[in-house]
């Protein structure tokens, strides 16, 4: 296992990425390293976690020895876990960028209805920023373009109608730019 | 397609009700492929096991099977979604194999946005195989994400990544930060074991101006700690150079790193803080956070980790330091003052920090420790921020106290310059600095619990520092006499007016603001948020838990020093106990508050004996043994705790604990509320003769003195209990003295013991001593022994007995003597006869109050129902006297009796009072005098105001009542 020294240089940053509701209830957890064996461990942390966090806007804690900083919008609450001797603006850039993007890809609409419809593009954000605990990358607009596919990628048979119509619209607009 | 496993009770049917009403298998087989629904189903999947629920292994295999079918679909989403689930089923499933064939596919293919992902989760199914697609895909157009993957595989295989080497090394030429970020710190695993190539890339890179130093940092602080190297490598000088970054990422990272390097001197030390202090002072709440983090980490070793700091950041923080307040060294700053107080609510955010204060308890203090103390002050003032200009720290050993302050200024070369001080402090910082450690370092009497003189007295700072301000500090305190009870006070070294007046506009609705103080004022609680007992009590445990600690301290030392602190800690336990007294919801039956008291029982118990007053601790464990809800308990406790004292008071606590147990009303009255008020040396006295003369008669304690009742003294004021009232034991009692003298006198010898003796009447001019030998009317002289003797200048001694009449008038006496002249060299007589002469004395009135001793009844009204109205006389008299302090004053003269239950002081504005008199009778019998009177009484002297009187007295003897009416009315 990778040494918990914090002059080792290493690339394993974060124990975890959390996404829990305003009941503490979560949406999306994902805990790298093995920093809980147990899913029942898990959810207990994720209950001490919540039960400290929900009331402040956003900041930084220590908990069960790990560095978390975190961020409260509306009815949701994103975690970024690190070990103590973590970098803490790493972690924070890390949640920063988290929330940056899906607030784009959700068009700023950053709130657990909007949150759990598009869950498919959340699980792919989370996966791009982080793969088993090495952040791959911190910028927001690299993951969105990422995760995002442009429209006209979509074959024409499987999109909607409105789909259809916008992206008319949108042609007839450029040609007439043009 | 559709089967369920039957071993595998679990299906996704049962997770989720959107699996009954369609199949997945059917969805997953259509043609064309339904790219959004399969992706809907994928992502439920997915969603269910980051739930937590386990999906059956055949289940899993099954989707697995079916997912392969969905590569024929162009759909990018639904291509990477099935990546997704691939990752996260490939623990669960079996036969991998299949989709990492297709996998291998998507790498080789030519589309970039899938062989990123596909190679991304190809390492967590099988690797050894496609060792060949990464290396070509890591000097490709996506080195990221080969390069963790690699990273990954260095787990498992590290020599298989070794080959890579070059491939890597390419890398760095990349654009992306993230790639030179992924791509150094691979190669640093690989080459880690070769510390002179990662010296020559870390150079190599250091001249490069890098655009993601960050994992080299680590790697050439790594390197310095390893190799012992100083800060004039060139790694350090890497290191240092990345505090010029302007990510603030590196600064912090570099900062940070330096500051925990092991060869860092101060002076280099300067630049890193000067980055911390910058970030302190940062609106972003996580930089702040992680500069003070850093900052501990440095003040931990740089004082051999005697300073502690908690982990719990928020508020918290000085709680847990106050716990350990006692026996150690102890910090105290703000770190956390932008956030707000857990335990108040109140916003400390207006509160930039400025002052630390330390302490240290020391066993003995020398000059040594507060050098040592200027040295911490010193250093904590380093990594203060600049705009802090002064720190205050105290030391004590709880005899003396020593404060020390560091100033620090900038001089003309803007050099910091520092100034220690011991003595400045009083009168610079006058007001804060001085009660500020008066509270980190009160005084023995008022350890523990103290008061700020100057606030107002109903005020009680509880030990609990809610913060500290800019030149201020919050505590947590409690009114005295108000109806809610916890409150936040703040204590600053300037006016604070214009904040108490922004305050009351902030916090109209939450608190009132009150100024106390022209340097303080007090946030109260809106009624109904009352926290008082829970938190006196816990404050209490708090500082029992530090007792205890100091205790465990003490006990190791056995010394001088030991003996303070025992009186301290005694001290504070009674001030807590009778602070818990005082409040009267915490006298609720309430068990946290009875094994507190047991527990410090016992500790009296212990310390007792070694302090210097125990009497005091007697007595206090003995009103618990009475005042105890619990009664059983305690007085177990309480007799356990006394029967660690001498003797003396073990057969008291035996006596006591029986009664007890008898749990009789008139017993607990008769010997425990009215304790046996014979004078205790009196008592041994008799007691001894009485063993040495062979009777078989049974030893009247009626024969031994009263205890001579002890002057009131001012009631001294300090909470603190430690002073012994000057007392009773100390004085020697006349009758002791008088005894001792005259039981030489072989005449007297048959008299017994003297029952009371009266206060010395000048027969004469003083310094003249007569004997009595003549006869008056009504007096018989039994005996009387003359004196032989007396020389110029010197005293003689005469005694005369006389028998008691029946009636009182004055004796009078005359001094027949000799007188002889004296060769005043030898002092022998120079003529054989001198000539007689004689001298009238005066005379000497045997009143009522002769026959009477004081006693202080506690209960009076009690004593007056025991003896009921049996003997009881009553008389009415009209005095002429013009006030009722006046008579009172006369009254208890004449009879010489104990004024009870505070009846001797009149209520100001009064028209009538009762006076209750106590006393014992010649003989042993109890006297009680209830004396009512009011004003306006008619005289024969019409114009005279008087009084008119109703005495009532009740004894246990007949006789005693009867002179005491006779006598009255004589003298009306």
């Amino acid at each position: 296992m990778v040494l918990e020294n914090s002059f080792v240089p290493s690339l394993y940053v974060i124990k975890g990425i959390v996404i829990l509701d305003n009941d503490g209830n979560r949406i999306l957890a994902k805990y790298y390293n093995q920093s809980f064996s147990t899913v029942k461990e898990q959810k207990d942390f994720e209950k001490s976690l919540f039960n400290k966090t929900h009331k402040g806007a956003g900041d930084v804690i220590l908990l069960d020895n790990l560095t978390i900083v975190y961020r409260n919008n509306v009815d949701l609450l994103f975690y970024v876990l690190g070990s103590t001797n973590e970098n803490e603006l790493m972690l924070n850039s890390v949640l920063t960028c988290l929330f940056e993007s899906l607030s784009t890809m959700l068009r700023k609409n950053v709130e657990k209805k909007v949150l759990c419809e598009n869950l498919d593009l959340i699980m792919l954000a989370v996966d791009e920023i982080c793969d088993e605990g090495i952040i791959l990358e911190s910028d927001p607009m690299l993951i969105t373009q990422r995760v995002q596919l442009r429209l006209d990628d979509i074959p024409l048979g499987e999109q909607t109608v409105s789909q259809v119509i916008h992206q008319a619209k949108e042609q007839i607009k450029w040609s007439l730019l043009k | 397609m559709n089967t369920t496993d039957k071993n595998n009770a679990r299906t996704l049917a049962d997770y989720h009700p959107a699996f009954k009403n369609f199949s997945w298998a059917r969805t997953f087989n259509e043609t064309p492929i339904n790219a959004r629904k399969c992706i809907q189903i994928l992502t439920k999947i997915i969603y269910m096991i980051n739930q937590g629920e386990q999906l059956g292994q055949t289940e899993a295999t099954e989707i697995f099977f079916a997912m392969t079918k969905l590569f024929q679909s162009k759909d990018m989403m639904l291509r990477r979604m099935i990546y997704l689930s691939i990752k996260e089923m490939s623990t669960v499933a079996n036969d991998v194999i299949i989709v990492t064939s297709s996998l291998t596919r998507d790498m080789t293919g030519k589309e970039d946005s899938h062989r990123g992902p596909a190679m991304q989760k190809l390492y967590a199914s099988m690797m050894q195989s496609v060792e060949r697609y990464m290396k070509q895909t890591i000097v490709d157009k996506l080195p990221s994400v080969a390069l963790t993957s690699s990273v990954h595989l260095m787990r498992q295989s590290p020599e298989v990544v070794k080959r890579w080497v070059n491939e890597v090394q390419e890398a760095v030429n990349n654009d992306n930060i993230m790639v030179q970020y992924h791509e150094l710190a691979l190669l640093y695993q690989i080459r880690r074991t070769d510390k002179h190539t990662i010296r020559k890339l870390i150079v190599k890179f250091s001249k490069t101006a890098l655009r993601s130093p960050y994992t080299f940092i680590r790697i050439a602080a790594n390197l310095i700690n390893e190799e012992g190297e100083g800060t004039d490598s060139p790694m350090y000088d890497f290191i240092d150079s990345c505090l010029r970054h302007k990510n603030e990422m590196i600064i912090y990272e570099a900062a940070s790193t330096i500051v925990s390097l092991k060869c860092v001197t101060p002076k280099e030390l300067s630049s890193a803080l000067n980055v911390l202090q910058l970030f302190i002072s940062s609106p972003k709440p996580v930089l702040r956070y992680a500069a003070v983090r850093t900052l501990n980490k440095r003040y931990d070793q740089h004082i051999d980790n005697r300073l502690k700091y908690t982990d719990g950041f928020k508020g918290i923080i000085f709680k847990a330091l106050f716990d350990r307040l006692m026996p150690d060294f102890c910090l105290v700053d703000n770190y956390n003052s932008h956030v707000k107080s857990l335990s108040s609510g109140l916003d400390l955010e207006f509160l930039p920090l400025h002052i630390v204060s330390v302490l240290e308890l020391k066993t003995k203090l020398k000059d040594s420790d507060v050098g040592q103390l200027l040295h911490y002050l010193r250093i904590i003032l380093d990594y203060s921020p600049s705009s802090r200009s002064f720190i205050l720290g105290a030391i004590t050993d709880f005899r003396d106290i020593r404060f020390a302050m560091v100033r620090r200024s900038t001089d003309d070369d803007d050099q910091f310059k520092y100034e220690a001080s011991l003595k400045d402090l009083q009168n610079r910082n006058g007001y804060l600095s001085h009660h500020l450690t008066m509270f980190f370092t009160a005084d023995r009497s008022k350890f523990g619990f103290c008061r700020l003189e100057p606030l107002p007295d109903n005020i009680r700072i509880d030990n609990r520092l809610l913060g500290i301000g800019a030149n201020a500090m919050v505590f947590s305190c409690s009114l005295i006499n108000g109806q809610s009870n916890e409150y936040a006070l703040k204590i600053s070294n300037d006016s604070v007016q214009k904040e108490v007046s922004i305050y009351q506009q902030l916090y109209a609705d939450k608190y009132r603001i009150v100024q106390v103080h022209s340097n303080a004022f007090l946030f109260l609680h809106p009624p109904g948020r009352v926290v008082s007992k829970e938190n006196i009590l816990n404050n209490a445990h708090l500082i029992w838990n530090q007792i205890k600690k100091a205790h465990n301290l003490s006990n190791t030392l056995r010394e001088e020093g030991g003996y303070g602190y025992k009186t301290a800690i005694v001290n504070t336990i009674i001030s807590i106990i009778s602070i818990v007294e005082e409040n009267p919801e915490a006298k609720e039956a309430d068990c946290e508050h009875t094994s507190l008291a047991t527990s410090i029982l016992y500790l009296l118990g212990r310390e007792g004996p070694r302090a210097t007053t125990p009497a005091k601790y007697i007595r206090y464990s003995y009103n618990r043994v009475i005042l105890e809800n619990a009664p059983v308990r305690a007085v177990v406790a309480a007799v356990s705790a006394l029967a660690k004292f001498d003797d003396e008071v073990r057969d008291r606590a035996t006596l006591y604990y029986q009664l007890l147990k008898h749990n009789d009303k008139a017993l607990n009255s008769a010997y425990i509320l009215n304790s046996m008020n014979v004078s205790l040396s009196s008592l041994e006295r008799l007691l001894h003769r009485y063993t040495i003369e062979p009777t078989t008669k049974p030893f009247d304690v009626r024969s031994v003195p009263v205890e001579a009742v002890p002057v009131e003294l001012p009631k001294d004021i300090s909470i603190g209990v430690g002073l012994p009232r000057p007392g009773i034991e100390s004085k020697t009692n006349r009758e002791d003295i008088y005894d001792e003298q005259l039981s030489a006198i072989p005449e007297f010898a048959h008299l017994g013991p003297i029952y009371k003796s009266s206060l010395p009447v000048d027969l004469t001019e003083k310094r003249v001593t007569v004997q009595m030998d003549g006869l008056a009317e009504g007096f018989e002289v039994v005996h009387y022994t003359p004196c032989q003797v007396i020389k110029c200048n010197d005293t003689g001694t005469t005694y005369t007995l006389v028998k008691l009449p029946d009636d009182s008038s004055p004796v009078t006496g005359t001094m027949k003597y000799t007188v002889k002249n004296c060769d005043s060299t030898t002092d022998v007589p120079d003529d054989k006869e001198g000539y007689a002469d004689e001298f009238v004395l005066e005379d000497i009135e045997i009143t009522v109050s002769d026959h009477v001793q004081k006693v202080l009844k506690p209960n009076w009204s009690a004593s007056w129902e025991e003896i009921e109205a049996e003997n009881e006389l009553k008389d009415t008299y009209t005095l002429s006297i013009r006030t009722l302090e006046e008579c009172v004053k006369k009254i208890i003269n004449y009879m010489g009796m104990q004024a009870c239950e505070r009846s001797d002081k009149i209520p100001e504005g009064k028209a009538s009072h009762a006076l209750y008199l106590a006393g014992v009778y010649r003989g042993g019998h109890d006297v009680l005098v209830r004396a009512k009177m009011a004003l306006g009484g008619t005289t024969v002297d019409p114009g005279a105001q008087a009084i008119t009187m109703q005495l009532t007295i009740r004894s246990t003897d007949e006789s005693a009542v009867e002179v005491y009416c006779f006598s009255s009315r004589i003298n009306k």
